[in-house]
């Protein structure tokens, strides 16, 4: 028996018996005054009183308030009650138990003797039935006994359940009651604290010999005052429906060897009425029979609590609970094991569990997009497999048609768009792909279709003069392909040469524009690696763009809608549209272009070096410039002389031209060779670190020779002595090739910078 | 009133303002016994309820597959950039069709009678992953150009997020609050 007192800071008490409310200090008088008053009052001359249970001590307080009480036995069989009633509940109960008239016995009623008819009053004060033990006391078995210990004209008042939430069982008591012998007369009284715990309202239930009605109630007058519960007015308490009358006659009785009360309280809705028959009962109620422990506990707060009994249970891992049962159960009968085997089969029968497969592949999931967030933000494009060609700086030479290294070399890793030529100044000068802005300058040269004036070459026009070109216009570039290509915004392409010359390629044409006059002083030989190059060029910057358009696009279709609350995205905005407008003028440029009519490369002579596209110099340091039909002019820079032996006018702008192209390259050329100096030394310094090391390295191996396995330090590794020498000797050998091609490349910029200042002192002079 | 029931009172209310629904009942119990005023006793139950009630009940089954809808729906989705999927379809399963089943997910899942207490578990577990999806995918998306302004990328991280996220928990909040499956009892 779990018992429980709470008292509380105002010193009122409530008692606890297995979780359910026995009493409340603050209303407990309505309970006992209600049980223990009606049966004093309506009783013959009452004198000897009988207490089963009520070990409080309560009910026997109002017991022996009443007048001519001679001799009181309580029997009760719980040492601890009659403990707290002697102590804790000593003030309350009025010392009761104390009293000369009362004898206690300490023993289940159920079994004790008791001396036949010998009570004028009988109280049945037991406890909330939970068990089918404590339920023994509300059978025809045990009600027949109190019957034969009741005198006539005396009266058994017994504590019922409830009529309210549990009306069958409260109909079965009453018919059990009346199944003993007796006559009786239900009742209901409202006790707060038993409706704040849920129990509803308290039903008791009288019963005598002789026959009890309403009318008995309605009429009781008590000797004593009462503190709580005014009697007269219980009859309103006993008026019970036509429906529950006829339940209190036609319910099941409560049989010890047949009980049913138990049933009834599991299920409140059962009709008391039908015979239950052979139908297994239906509990839906069971929650309500969850033992409250707790005095704070609810009926609701049970129910939510096991409302998670289920998610609880799933918690729980069946197969090793199975197993361990039944290794643990190897002592019981065969059957139980069977079944208990059978049960273990069953649990642990695979199945497709569609939530474990769901917090499988939700665990892939998170972790593959972890994953590749953390490799994409380590290296954003490989992560994706998205990476794309870079685009270098390789120059096109001036355009030199042989020496040209773009459009096909491989590429290193691009460096994205940094600069913000794209985003403000596009259109107003010449941006590359990096969206670098460069210093605008305008070109200014005769639209294509117009006349193709300039100076005739040989082959192509015959005779004519210096004429103005018709339609000279100015032309912006637009975009900075490489340090030497540009494409216009009327969509050719310029080749720059030196401040006061260029080269206009488009339509399959090349030719020499006068910068400063705006004239066109050659149709050059359009020779056709240049057009491959520059279509190589666009495509491959095309393609820089394309990237760069669709890094926009997605990153606007994010925020792109926030344009006109951020500046930044307005920005990107631009930046994309303006990008897009270039990859539409870098197509129509690139089918603009054309392709080259001359049907091979020019053949470069052995002692002739290239100045720019169709122009060579020469051994003796002539120009020989090319016209479109592969036929050369040769100029000693005071005259022309054509293919054909024929002088003739020398444009007098070109010699200043091919003097500023020449002083040009011997800069450039002379900060080449500075710079594969500075190279050189470098490379001479990694030689002889590795050098050095690589006599460490042998100088360890022989140290160690009884070791082949010794381990030295390689870079950031630990190897065996003769990996590293092996690898250090590949290094050397690498070094030493790349040194050897430094060198060559050196000597040949020499000889090119010998020539070009030989070429310079003839034409300058 | 007395003094006592002054304290109870008292009592009743710092009870329910740190949770402790039990005690709170039990001094209500007391002040009911006590024959306080019927009207301020219904007035904190009232407000115990309502407290009570928005400390809801989660069926965590019905949780999980709300939180893998909404997991692997933005997974999906990040597969390639809004502009991948077409603004169109993007909008619509991001915006409204996770954040639907999602929200019916969700919204099964609490067992609380209050609209407010589903509408904000659904929106939870709606906003929260859409808020990362798109932070994780701008991160991503301006990670693969680099501007000549990165100045208000943060904040347009969290506005964008915030946004979307909120879209999406509207979205998932409207859907949850109107549905209320119980949750499972014995």
């Amino acid at each position: 028996m779990n018992i429980y007192l709470h008292s509380r800071d105002d010193k009122s008490q409530a008692l606890y018996i297995d979780g359910n409310l026995q009493f409340d200090t603050r209303d407990e008088a309505i309970y006992h005054e209600s049980l223990a008053l009606p049966p004093l009052c309506l009783a013959k001359d009452p004198r000897k009183v009988l207490i089963c249970g009520g070990g409080d001590g309560l009910a026997l307080r109002e017991v022996l308030r009443f007048p001519g009480i001679e001799s009181v036995m309580l029997i009760d069989c719980s040492e601890e009650v009659l403990d707290l009633a002697r102590t804790q509940f000593k003030e309350i109960s009025n010392s009761s138990l104390f009293d000369p008239r009362v004898s206690v016995v300490v023993a289940d009623a159920l079994v004790h003797p008791l001396e036949a008819d010998s009570y004028d009053v009988i109280i049945c004060d037991f406890t909330f039935p939970t068990t089918p033990e404590s339920a023994l006391g509300f059978t025809v078995e045990w009600y027949s006994k109190l019957k034969r210990c009741l005198r006539q004209g005396g009266i058994l008042a017994i504590n019922a359940v409830s009529p309210q939430n549990t009306a069958s069982a409260f109909a079965c008591l009453v018919s059990t009651l009346r199944a003993s012998g007796l006559n009786t007369l239900p009742y209901r009284v409202c006790i707060p604290s038993f409706r704040d715990h849920g129990y509803g309202a308290w039903g008791f239930v009288l019963a005598s010999h002789s026959k009890l009605s309403i009318k008995s109630l309605r009429g009781i007058k008590c000797p004593v005052q009462t503190q709580q519960v005014a009697l007269e007015k219980l009859v309103s308490g006993a008026h019970f429906s036509l429906r529950q009358r006829a339940a209190f006659r036609n319910a099941p009785v409560n049989y010890a060897h047949n009980p049913i009360l138990q049933t009834l309280l599991l299920d409140p809705d059962r009709d008391p009425v039908p015979a239950l028959g052979d139908t297994p009962p239906a509990y839906p109620n069971l929650l309500q029979q969850v033992p409250i422990t707790h005095p704070y506990h609810s009926r609701n707060m049970i129910e939510t609590l096991a409302e998670h009994v289920a998610g609880s249970l799933g918690s729980l891992d069946l197969r090793k609970l199975m197993e361990e049962l039944t290794v643990r159960a190897k002592g019981l009968p065969q059957r139980v094991l069977d079944e208990l085997n059978e049960l273990r089969n069953f649990v642990t029968r695979p199945t497709f569990d569609l939530e474990i497969w769901g917090m499988w592949a939700a665990r892939v999931f998170a972790t593959i997009l972890i994953v590749m967030t953390i490799a994409n933000c380590i290296s954003p494009d490989p992560a994706f497999a998205k990476g794309h060609a870079g685009l270098g700086h390789s120059s096109f030479s001036r355009g030199f048609s042989e020496h040209a290294t773009f459009g096909g070399g491989t590429r290193t890793a691009t460096a994205p768009m940094s600069g913000n030529g794209f985003r403000s100044s596009y259109g107003s000068g010449p941006v590359d792909i990096y969206g670098y802005h460069y210093t605008p300058r305008i070109y200014i040269y005769g639209g294509y279709g117009g006349y193709y004036g300039g100076y005739p070459t040989s082959g192509n026009r015959g005779g004519g003069g210096h004429q103005e070109m018709a339609g000279n216009q100015p032309h912006k570039p637009l975009f900075v392909l490489d340090d030497d290509l540009l494409a216009m915004d009327n969509g050719d392409f310029i080749i720059p040469l030196s401040d006061l010359a260029f080269l206009v390629v488009r339509k399959g044409t090349v030719s020499l524009e006068d910068a400063k006059t705006g004239k066109t002083l050659y149709e050059l030989y359009a020779e056709p690696k240049l057009f491959t190059n520059i279509q190589e060029e666009v495509a491959s910057q095309s393609q820089e763009i394309d990237h760069e358009i669709k890094v926009r696009r997605d990153w606007l279709s994010w925020a792109g809608w926030t344009q006109d609350l951020f500046s930044t995205v307005r920005a990107d905005n631009r930046e994309f549209l303006n990008l897009q407008d270039l990859k539409r003028r870098l197509g129509t440029s690139s089918e603009n272009l054309g392709k080259s009519q001359a049907p091979q490369a020019l053949v470069l002579p052995s002692d002739a070096i290239e100045l720019f596209v169709g122009c060579q110099i020469l051994g003796d340091n002539r120009i020989a410039i090319y016209g479109t039909n592969g036929k050369a002019d040769i100029c000693d820079g005071q005259t022309l002389v054509d293919a054909y032996g024929k002088k003739k006018l020398m444009p007098p702008s070109l010699k200043p031209i091919i003097v500023s192209i020449l002083k040009k390259m011997v800069q450039e050329t002379e900060q080449d060779i500075k710079s594969d100096s500075t190279d050189a030394l470098a490379m001479n310094a990694d030689i002889t670190s590795t050098q050095t090391d690589l006599n460490e390295y042998m100088s360890l191996q022989s140290q160690n020779s009884y070791d082949p396995d010794y381990e030295v330090d390689y870079g950031t590794d630990s190897v065996p002595v003769g990996k590293a020498i092996e690898l250090t000797q590949q290094d050397l050998s690498s070094l030493q090739s790349e040194q050897l091609k430094l060198q060559l490349s050196g000597e040949t910029a020499q000889i090119r910078l010998q020539r070009f200042k030989s070429a310079l002192q003839t034409w300058g002079s | 009133m007395d003094c006592m029931s002054n304290d109870e009172f008292h009592a009743t209310r710092e009870a329910i303002d740190r949770g402790d629904f039990n005690q709170a009942r039990h001094h209500l119990n007391n002040l009911r016994m006590a024959g306080e005023d019927p009207e301020a006793i219904d007035a904190l139950f009232e407000r115990l309820s309502h407290v009570e009630g928005s400390r809801t009940l989660v069926n965590s089954k019905l949780q999980f597959y709300a939180i893998t809808c909404a997991v692997v729906g933005y997974c999906i989705l990040s597969i390639q950039s809004p502009n991948g999927w077409s603004p169109v379809v993007w909008g619509i399963t991001s915006l409204f069709a996770i954040p639907l089943i999602v929200g019916i997910f969700a919204g099964g899942s609490v067992n609380s009678p209050l609209k407010s207490a589903r509408f904000w578990r659904c929106f939870l577990i709606a906003s929260i992953p859409m808020a990362i999806y798109t932070l994780v995918g701008m991160y991503l998306a301006r990670s693969k150009m680099q501007s000549a302004d990165n100045s208000m990328d943060f904040v347009i991280y969290l506005f964008v997020a915030i946004f979307y996220g909120a879209t999406a928990g509207v979205v998932a909040g409207a859907a949850g609050s109107m549905i209320h499956t119980k949750a499972r009892s014995i």
